[in-house]
């Protein structure tokens, strides 16, 4: 007879109570009806019985206890974790948003750009020009009539912005919604990426908490500047590749690959990023030995992704070579000065102490990361580079590519500019986590190590944001509005309520994009077609015959040749205006 | 091409089986633990989170896979969709290597949901073999070859215990994971003497062991037998057993401490991989000592 025969009995037996109660009643018969032999029956009759009732009720403790550690165990464990990370997600949410709409002080030109050409799509369905839902998005002066410029940018955050402001009014802190949204993205992505790479979840919460705790993150976030974009989607390509390498599931390709193809669309330097992320993508697939179809199935979902570009592209060839004049490859470099540029971005005194230069970007007073991640940062590009290839590679990789795009494409090289080097900030945060991991194993005095490194996140952070909330307000004022445009408005309102102004002049020397600022406060305060009868006008040729009697003239406070026309008596001081530092930012006049 | 590592260990080493519950000790005691044996089922499933977490593991640990759920000691012929399963997961986690049980765990549609001993007959050596065959070539490495604890006798058996699984590890030329309480459970189980069992065993072909523990319970028929539960501490005689493995065997040894409930602190896991550990070098010294002598 068949083993076969008696093992599938035998499982019977250890599986099924009934069948083993049926079987000690009557083991021949109940081993015959089971078409054995009579001999294979005699010897299953003759097995001892309390051995058997031993061994079946072993069997059903363990599949009891199997089912219940895979349950029970596993999700209590899970839910845990989640609840941390949506604390996380939760207090990062808090933070982030809080007094969005007074700091940063004011909103800066090219955040009152995006804020405007939101506005034109939510409410007209066309950007600023007139043009119905661009791809991308012709940058002029509103103020001169068919102003021909270069300037392209990215469509993203003009759509995001709109999308808010389809449901919010148009102010300062819903213009900033957007990246405080992605930047709760970013935190939740950067979980999932260390939940991957880290194999625990823990380490997904510390990620997520090393993210929101990053000064620029933070930064970034709370200004509508499309620089912070492509942190999401390189975020985004890392999930979807790494859940790719785990799976072999080809969808996810497809998507990573969709996913860089859209991160074109973000910021400029995407157009050398994602390029190389898919350069990245295919060395992985490489590495790892994939078959022809995984390859086929990233190459499908970028290209699909750029078939609006393509589209575009048919219709404004001049995109191409406007964004080549803007943002040409540096063709004849100086190698030593190229070389210095890129290593000041890994700069310790940038990364850890005082970050970025400009101060519309940074305090100045803390870097780019916390000073914890000093020591968690080296350590773990240790551990990433003493493993060899892992997938934890692909974080090493990213941190040092971060400032590629400003070193070769930017012939005035930028000495730290946080803002064009924001990629830095997710993989650093995720090779922090390979430093946490490299301390919580390293013993006991690792353990307590990594305890004061994080115990220190928070209070330098505290620290951080009360600068940023306070002092540093003031000291970024004239970056973000030299003029303080949303002043120099209520000014002139509360001008033409006295006495009309048949024209407003702005000067063209107030600064880079005065003319944006001022129709931005304008439409908030609901004074709008106050922008139809706004003009420029030169300091430096003035012709007070073009000027109509009782127009209003804005300028900047500290243009000493103004004085000259107020002495010789052609116009008059009607308001002075003052910044949050109670300085003297514009004036403004009136003709006589 | 799916792999393993295919390392040989020069000197005998002493590990612990990975549960989600020890992990946070294991992880502050990994400079005491040489190795770690991972139940390769719980990971089966390709959307399981726990994947990457295993994947990490392995890069920092040697990692050697166990499987539970294969049967491969059968006389029906193994599942090809969890063998391939298997395979996917040994090529994403690339451990040290693999090893399943001299047992099925399923038969006639019935999931037994435990290891169980096969009819000790040729056929099952020649089930056990083919299955084996197959397993190494999905794999791309034999398993090493667990013997397993049981309670019955098997029936319509007509070989020995020591005779079967010597046949079947011959038969699929592969290597044996000598797990020696299972060898003290079925001789004291079975009126054996745990001495000769293990003296019939092919001792030549293992190069891993497991020590685990159990518990004496009485049955119905009033007689005390001894379960291998995994939730107690390792007895002595393992420790014997161990001893006169470490003694007979001439390469190098990869000793896992298996405990799959009840944990005690890791404290007392660590002290347990230490006596195993002086139980080996004892060995070792008689093994030197036969060979001078």
């Amino acid at each position: 007879m068949s083993a076969e025969g008696i093992e599938a009995f035998l499982a019977r037996l250890l599986a099924d109570r009934e069948a083993l109660r049926r079987f000690e009643q009557d083991r021949m018969g109940e081993a015959a009806r089971a078409g054995l032999t009579t001999d294979e029956c005699a010897q299953l009759a003759a097995m001892d019985l309390a051995n058997l009732k031993l061994a079946a009720s072993s069997a059903a403790r363990k599949r009891q206890a199997t089912t219940e550690s895979a349950t029970n165990k596993d999700t209590r464990a899970r839910l845990v974790a989640l609840a941390a990370l949506a604390g996380v997600l939760v207090l990062a949410g808090v933070l982030y948003s809080r007094g969005l709409g007074r700091a940063p002080i004011y909103l800066g030109w090219d955040e009152s750009r995006t804020a405007l050409q939101g506005y034109a799509l939510a409410t007209t369905g066309r950007d600023m020009s007139g043009t119905p839902t661009p791809l991308f998005f012709h940058i002029t002066d509103p103020l001169v009539v068919n102003n021909s410029t270069s300037t392209w940018w990215q469509p993203t955050l003009f759509y995001l912005t709109a999308a808010v402001l389809l449901v919010a009014p148009l102010a300062e802190w819903s213009v900033r919604i957007p990246n405080i949204v992605l930047a709760l993205v970013n935190i939740l992505l950067v979980a999932l990426v260390a939940r991957r790479l880290f194999g625990n979840r823990w380490y997904g919460v510390a990620a997520a908490v090393l993210l929101t705790l990053t000064p620029a993150h933070f930064f970034f976030a709370r200004l509508a500047q499309d620089y912070f974009l492509s942190q999401t989607y390189a975020l985004l390509w890392l999930v979807l590749l790494l859940a790719f390498l785990d799976t072999g599931a080809r969808w996810l390709l497809v998507l990573a690959g969709a996913t860089l193809g859209i991160g074109i669309y973000t910021h400029i330097s995407s157009w050398i990023i994602m390029p190389f992320y898919c350069v990245v993508t295919t060395a992985v697939l490489l590495l790892t030995r994939k078959t022809l179809s995984t390859f086929v199935a990233f190459a499908v979902g970028f290209a699909i992704a750029l078939v609006p570009l393509a589209a575009f592209l048919w219709g404004y060839p001049a995109l191409l070579s406007d964004m080549f004049l803007n943002y040409k490859p540096v063709t004849s470099p100086n190698l030593a000065e190229r070389i210095t540029l890129y290593w000041d971005y890994f700069n310790p005194s940038f990364l850890f102490f005082s970050g970025g230069a400009d101060p519309m970007w940074a305090t100045r007073r803390v870097g780019v990361f916390l000073l914890a991640i000093a020591i968690l940062l080296p350590m773990g590009i240790y551990s990433v580079l003493r493993r060899g290839w892992s997938p934890q590679l692909l974080l090493l990789v990213g941190f040092l590519f971060a400032p590629v795009p400003i070193v070769i494409a930017l012939p005035e090289a930028p000495q730290y500019a946080t803002a064009r080097d924001l990629l830095v900030i997710p993989f650093g945060v995720l090779l922090s986590v390979a430093g946490v991991q490299r301390l919580a194993t390293a013993g006991r005095g690792g353990r307590i190590a990594l305890a004061v490194l994080l115990i220190s996140l928070p209070i330098q952070f505290r620290a951080f944001t009360t600068d940023y909330f306070g002092d540093y307000q003031r000291r970024s004022s004239f970056r973000h509005d030299s003029a303080n445009m949303g002043g120099v408005v209520d000014a002139v309102l509360s001008s033409v309520e006295t006495a009309s102004a048949p024209v407003i002049f702005l000067s063209d020397e107030l600064g880079t994009g005065k003319s944006v600022q001022w129709q931005f406060h304008l439409v908030t305060r609901g004074r709008p077609e106050l922008w139809e009868r706004t003009k420029y006008f030169t300091i430096a040729s003035f012709d007070r015959s073009a000027i109509p009697p009782g127009s209003l003239l804005v300028t900047a406070a500290n243009d000493t040749r103004v004085a000259g026309l107020i002495a010789s008596g052609q116009l008059v001081v009607v308001r002075e205006v003052r910044d949050v530092t109670d300085t003297p930012s514009a004036l403004i006049l009136r003709r006589k | 091409m799916h792999s393993v590592k295919h390392p040989t260990p020069s000197h005998d080493r002493v590990g612990l089986g990975w549960r989600p519950e020890l992990a946070a000790g294991i992880f502050a005691h990994l400079e005491r633990i040489d190795v770690l044996e991972v139940i390769a089922d719980d990971y089966l499933d390709p959307r399981s989170h726990g994947r990457a977490a295993l994947r990490t593991l392995a890069a920092q640990v040697p990692v050697v896979l166990h499987g539970v759920g294969l049967g491969l000691a059968s006389a029906a012929a193994v599942d090809q969709h969890r063998l391939d399963a298997l395979a996917t997961l040994v090529d994403h986690v690339r451990p040290e290597s693999w090893s399943e049980h001299l047992a099925f765990v399923r038969a006639g549609g019935v999931e037994i949901g435990h290891l169980t001993a096969p009819p000790r007959t040729a056929a099952t050596v020649d089930g056990a073999a083919r299955n084996i065959a197959r397993a190494r070539n999905a794999v791309g490495a034999a398993p090493h070859m667990e013997n397993i604890a049981t309670l019955l006798d098997p029936p319509a058996s007509t070989l020995s215990e020591a005779e079967w699984v010597t046949a079947a590890i011959a038969a699929a030329d592969c290597p044996l994971l000598l797990d020696v309480h299972n060898v003290f459970a079925n001789a004291v189980n079975h009126g054996l003497r745990p001495g000769d069992l293990l003296a019939g065993l092919p001792l030549e072909r293992v190069t891993t062991v497991h020590m685990a523990g159990g518990e004496w319970v009485t049955g119905p028929d009033g007689r005390a037998r001894l379960i291998d539960d995994h939730l107690h501490d390792v007895p002595d005689e393992a420790h014997l057993l161990l001893e006169e493995v470490a003694r007979r065997v001439d390469g190098p040894l990869t000793v896992i401490l298996e405990r799959d409930g009840a944990f005690p602190s890791i404290d007392t896991l660590v002290a347990e991989l230490t006596r195993i550990r002086e139980t080996l070098q004892r060995g070792r010294r008689h093994r030197r000592a036969d060979g001078s002598a």
